[in-house]
């Protein structure tokens, strides 16, 4: 009697499907917790653009005039480099760092909703995506005051590789999600790693620095296996399209990296799924 | 096998729900005891207390047939419902055969925060398993049903929670389902909604639906009932209505003189 298996439930329709066919509620659900988030502020959701407008200041700021050179970043407007990188970084943060409570917060929501569980850490990134796409406004901003002054960044075709850097971006933040909130059910430890998680995605991801800027040695392949950072490289290819898009090989790294990641995530939550339905008792 | 026409009148099917020797085991988090000397533990603080509150339960809830079930302890009467709505899949046994379910529980306030009445009713329908596309169809019943036609565009925040609670019951109502489970929402609501709930039960049954619902506090359900289950210690007995509703009163009344008594030795 020491052993308890914890069986994952019977599923009866697919996780997919059900999740489309409450599509509506799903959404209802970010936007509730849109509403609680800024909804008690004064300025509302132009907080979603306030962070990373601001950071994308002071970094700006702090590189080129403070240290008097972005040196080594040779993609001009070097502001433009740093928002098209800090915005996607904030979902990505966001989804990791609020993903450990995914289960925690809404525990007796999940024990007796039949929605599939990963609903919970859907919920999560679809937040996330939501604060993203709220803040997109910064980059265009951002880009057409800077092509108006400067002529630079001129917007090529690769725009198109937009769209996919959303579509992987999502899955990744996705598998992640699935991966920490089932990890967060038994070990509360995991808060602590998010913090850990999110300094790595933004130190080891291109933000602050360009691919050419690592040493030879290091084959490219390498960084890839981060996979944020051939996502990245999908926003700002309409940029500086040459600069930033390598082969296709990387990109098939990085897309076999998050389908790796989300399968772990899937597996991870559907074992767990048992002790979401019993968290409450 | 019955036909049930739950909520639109779409017919759906509902057939004898069999649960064969469940049991289901949980999981306690508990806080180790202090580490020797004056140094505070620092590894593992706490560990997973292994128990089993459903042990080889077997039970066959028949369409049109109420099953009443009460938990001396009040903490398995949940566990078995989920393991009877399929949400939760019990660790031994068997629950046949898969039907589509409803699961209806009191709504938490949490559900419903920064909503208006109109969007609680698709949330909460929706958490349930009510699809978008069948929330649609029923939503002017569940809002004419639940007494809110005409405040659906009011904060939920800024009503009385009984309202919530009765846009559950009245969504759970109206699943097309074969099997609905309620976990201590009969009734539910205002004292002028309750009455509504138990002809509502009696609906369901009518159409051949199984229903399974824990008594919980309130104890009118129970002169619904077709067949009683009364968990107490590690004993489960399968009880006829009136002996169900004796069991059940003598087993209240031994929970409030251990109450009165444990008040009484101050512990």
């Amino acid at each position: 009697m020491s052993v308890i298996s914890q069986k994952p439930p019977r599923p009866r329709v697919g996780a997919t499907r059900s999740l489309f066919q409450h599509r509506g509620t799903l959404s209802l659900l970010v936007r509730q917790e849109l509403k609680q988030t800024y909804g008690r502020y004064k300025l509302g959701l132009l907080w979603t653009m306030g962070e990373p407008f601001v950071q994308a200041l002071f970094m700006w700021i702090v590189f080129a005039f403070i240290f008097g050179s972005t040196k080594g970043i040779t993609l001009e407007p070097f502001i433009v480099y740093l928002v098209t990188g800090l915005v996607p970084l904030a979902w990505l943060s966001a989804s990791v760092a609020k993903s450990t409570k995914a289960f925690r917060r809404y525990s007796k929501d999940a024990a007796t909703s039949a929605l599939p569980v990963v609903a919970w850490p859907l919920r999560v990134v679809l937040y996330g995506f939501a604060d993203f796409l709220l803040a997109l406004p910064v980059v265009v901003i951002f880009v057409i005051s800077f092509y108006l002054f400067t002529g630079e960044p001129s917007v090529h075709w690769q725009l198109v590789y937009f769209p996919l850097g959303i579509f992987m971006q999502f899955f990744l933040c996705l598998g992640l999600a699935m991966i920490l909130s089932a990890m967060a059910l038994r070990l509360p430890d995991v808060e602590r790693l998010t913090a850990l998680l999110n300094r790595f995605f933004f130190w080891m991801s291109p933000v602050i620095w360009q691919t050419r800027n690592f040493p030879d040695v290091i084959p490219t392949w390498v960084l890839y296996l981060n996979p944020f950072h051939g996502i990245l490289d999908f926003y700002r290819a309409a940029f500086w399209p040459d600069d930033v898009l390598k082969g296709p090989g990387v990109y098939i790294l990085t897309a076999a990296v998050i389908a790796v990641i989300c399968v772990v995530g899937a597996m991870m939550l559907h074992a767990r799924a048992g002790l979401i339905r019993r968290a409450d008792v | 096998m019955k036909r049930s026409n739950a909520g639109d009148g779409a017919p759906v099917v509902a057939q004898a729900l069999m649960l064969t020797k469940v049991s289901v085991g949980v999981y306690t988090e508990k806080k180790r005891g202090r580490s020797r000397g004056r140094m505070p533990k620092v590894l593992g603080a706490t560990y997973l207390d292994a128990s089993w509150p459903l042990q080889d339960i077997s039970l066959t809830a028949r369409p049109g047939e109420v099953v009443g079930i009460y938990d001396a302890t009040g903490q398995r009467e949940a566990l078995l419902l989920r393991v009877m709505a399929e949400i939760l899949r019990p660790d031994k046994g068997s629950v046949k055969p898969s039907q589509r379910t409803a699961y209806i529980a009191k709504p938490s306030k949490k559900h419903v925060r920064g909503l208006s009445l109109g969007q609680s009713i698709h949330v909460v329908s929706g958490l349930m398993g009510m699809t978008d596309a069948e929330i649609e169809q029923r939503f002017d019943d569940i809002a004419a049903a639940a007494g809110i036609s005409k405040k659906l565009h009011q904060p939920a925040e800024d009503v009385p929670f009984s309202l919530v609670q009765q846009i559950a019951f009245c969504a759970g109502v109206r699943m097309p389902v074969q099997v609905y489970c309620f976990d201590q929402t009969l009734p539910t609501g205002s004292q002028e909604f309750k009455p509504n709930c138990l002809p509502a039960i009696n609906e369901l049954r009518d159409s051949g639906a199984v229903v399974a619902a824990s008594l919980g506090k309130s104890g009118d359900i129970r002169t619904y009932v077709d067949r009683g289950l009364l968990m107490t210690g590690d004993s489960v007995l399968e009880l006829r209505t009136t002996d169900f509703i004796l069991e059940v009163e003598a087993a209240k009344k031994k929970k409030q003189k251990q109450r009165r008594k444990a008040r009484r030795s101050g512990t």
